[in-house]
Parts: structure tokens; C-alpha cells; sequence
């Protein structure tokens, strides 16, 4: 590859121009340089006024993400060399309002996650002396794919029904909320169910599968989501027939 | 979002394009219940035969052929990660869910096959 590519920045700056627009900047080109490196290269020589997140530099933390060549990435995990273009088009992630450049307005996912009570919840505690809530591999097994998710949003930015009905729940909500219903500690999965079976939760999911596809944690929110249906079809029957039939 | 936003990206395409075959496969699934409904009538059951085996129709059913096979191909493709079987304490790979839900679709297909028009 050439010694230089150009990197074609998605710009936003509502304080100046209410419109977004490209700006273009010829970065030195290293093979084993990311995304971010190569945004980084912008802020640091070239205009310091470029606005991204980035915090731990290795797929952790989930701050990073980016539209790059128009899929939802996480940027210091993609490398330059891999899109094999000369120019290359890093744009905010996709379905949040811009603040600013690259940087989104996250509260729309926060409320989200609030929503679906992504914690254990207990009917009651045990005394902590008699110990830690012991499990089976098998059973960390059934959630331990999803509890890798780093709340990144870009299974949401992939989501085209999220894009399109901005109020449904969304994947990684979703998925966590199967994380939690599916460990054998937690108590919670009627209540949290309720919260998902209603207009904008599950039944809103179409199975596009787009969110599984870019995940950076191969998390499978689609698969999650799936599985939480059946459950969530059951509860919602429940809640149709006279009390003493319900279990 | 735009209306053509399911061109952006070909998984987006073969998302529709799965949708789009199970209207294909609902349709046949209509004329087919429709043909048992007029089973209790002899004159419009013979007029509706007719037409089911026109050449039209003919043409009709290769092209739902085609989409049933679309979507059954592209539907246990992504459904095989979803179900969690487990056998001899492992969970089953979704390459073998997949392969296994295709062979029991052309089983239950060869079955149907035989009981409809071959009334073994
Ligand atoms: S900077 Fe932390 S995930 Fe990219």
C-alpha cells in the first residue's frame, strides 16, 4: 500500500454549521496502524479540534466506535491495511444524534440499559458467611458469551429496525437482559420480561441479524433475542388467562 | 432512514429477500388450503384443478420451489446459532444444527410429497 492514505473524516460542528461535512487528511500510512492510530495522527498534527472517544486502545472498554467504510467498528481494532483502500471514510456511528465530529449522544442507550435491570436480582440474600453464590461451568456457560458485551453500541449503529424505530429496546439491552434471565442467581426474569414484551421489545427484533454479524465481541445479541421469545410469548399468555391459572 | 435502506449492505438484502420468499411460500400454502376447502364442492374443486395445473400455475410453483428454497436455506443458516442443543454434554456446533434442520425440511418435504401425491 502507498505511504499515505487519505483518511475522509465525517465532520460536525453545530456551534459553526448546522449541516455535517467531509474534511480530507493524508496521514502517514503504517501497516500495523488502526483506525484510531490514524485519527489520533489527525489530532495530534493536524487539527486538534477533531472530536472522537477512545480510552483503552485494545477492545475493552467500548468507547471507540465508529462508522468505518460505512459498518459500525470499534476503531482501534480495525486495521487500516484490512479496508485496502486509499481513502477511507470514518463517520460517527450510525442511528445517534452527533454531538459533535465523531462523538454521539449515548443517553438513549443508557435509558435503555437502565431499562431491562441489567443486575442480579435476589428474592432474598443469604447471610454473607455462608458463603459466595456458587456455579456449575455448565451454567456460567449459559450466559458467559453474552456477559462479554462492552456497551459499545455497535450492534445498534447495525440495527436497521433500531434505525427505524428508534423507541425498540435494541440488541445489546436485549442481550443483556438474557444474560441475567439465564443466570441460575438471578430471581428476575418475570419482571424483567414484563419490561420486555411490550411494544417496543422483542417482538420488534425482525431477526435482521446485523447486530450478531458486526459485533466486535461476538456476542450474538440475535441469537439472545431469539431465545428470550419463547419465554416471552409464554409470560405474555400468562398474563391474558384468570390468576388461578397462571403459574 | 431511507426506504432503499435494505440496498446498503448485502446481509440487509438477504434479510428482504428472505422476507420476500415467505410471501412466495405463503401464497402456495393459500391455493393449497383453498384446494382442500373446495373439496366439498366436486364442480368447483375440478374448475380450481384445472388451474392448478395450467401452465401458469406450473410456472408458479417452480418459482415458489425456488423461494422455499431460499428461505429455508437462509432461515436455519441463522437459526442454527439460536437453539442451544446439547448432547453428551456439549453443545451442538450450529454446522451440524444447520445441516440437521435441512435434512429433516427435505425429509418432512419428501414425506409430504408421498401422503399428497402419492397417497401411500
Ligand atoms: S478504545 Fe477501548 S474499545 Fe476501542
Amino acid at each position: 500500500m502507498a505511504d499515505e492514505i487519505i483518511l475522509r473524516v465525517t465532520r460536525y460542528r453545530p456551534e459553526q454549521s448546522p449541516l455535517p461535512f467531509h474534511e480530507d487528511f493524508a496521514v502517514p500510512f503504517r501497516n500495523d496502524m488502526m483506525v484510531l492510530d490514524a485519527l489520533a495522527y489527525v489530532k495530534d498534527h493536524m487539527d486538534g479540534s477533531l472530536a472522537f472517544r477512545w480510552s483503552c486502545r485494545m477492545g475493552i472498554c467500548g468507547s471507540c466506535g465508529a462508522s468505518v467504510e460505512g459498518t459500525p467498528r470499534l476503531t482501534c481494532s480495525t486495521f487500516l491495511h484490512e479496508i485496502r483502500k486509499p481513502i477511507v471514510r470514518v463517520g460517527p456511528l450510525g442511528h445517534f444524534p452527533v454531538i459533535k465530529d465523531l462523538v454521539v449522544d449515548m443517553d438513549d442507550f443508557m435509558r435503555k440499559l437502565q431499562q431491562v435491570m441489567p443486575w442480579i436480582i435476589r428474592e432474598s440474600e443469604k447471610p454473607l458467611e455462608r458463603g459466595e453464590y456458587s456455579q456449575l461451568p455448565e451454567q456460567v456457560e449459559l450466559y458467559r458469551q453474552q456477559s462479554l458485551c462492552i456497551n459499545c453500541m455497535i450492534c445498534y449503529a447495525g440495527c436497521p429496525v433500531y434505525g427505524l424505530e428508534p423507541e425498540f429496546i435494541g440488541p445489546a439491552a436485549l442481550a443483556l437482559a438474557y444474560r441475567y434471565n439465564v443466570d441460575t442467581r438471578d430471581h428476575g426474569s418475570k419482571e424483567r420480561l414484563a419490561r420486555l414484551i411490550g411494544r417496543t421489545g422483542l417482538w420488534e427484533c425482525t431477526y435482521v441479524g446485523e447486530c450478531s454479524v458486526v459485533c466486535p465481541k461476538n456476542v450474538d445479541p440475535a441469537g439472545a433475542i431469539q431465545r428470550l421469545k419463547a419465554p416471552g410469548a409464554i409470560q405474555a399468555i400468562q398474563i391474558l388467562l384468570p390468576p388461578i391459572l397462571r403459574r | 432512514m431511507p426506504s432503499t435502506w435494505w440496498l446498503r449492505n448485502p446481509r440487509y438484502f438477504l434479510y428482504m429477500l428472505r422476507e420476500v420468499t415467505s410471501i412466495f411460500v405463503y401464497l402456495y400454502a393459500l391455493a393449497f388450503v383453498v384446494q382442500f376447502l373446495l373439496l366439498a364442492d366436486r364442480g368447483l374443486f375440478d374448475a380450481f384443478r384445472v388451474l392448478f395445473t395450467s401452465s401458469v400455475f406450473r410456472a408458479f410453483t417452480g418459482v415458489v420451489l425456488v423461494m422455499a428454497v431460499v428461505h429455508a436455506i437462509t432461515w436455519w443458516s441463522l437459526n442454527a446459532g439460536v437453539f442451544r442443543i446439547r448432547l453428551r454434554g456439549r453443545t451442538l456446533p450450529p454446522a451440524a444444527l444447520f445441516a440437521g434442520g435441512m435434512l429433516a425440511w427435505i425429509v418432512v418435504s419428501g414425506l409430504v410429497y408421498l401422503l399428497v401425491f402419492r397417497g401411500f
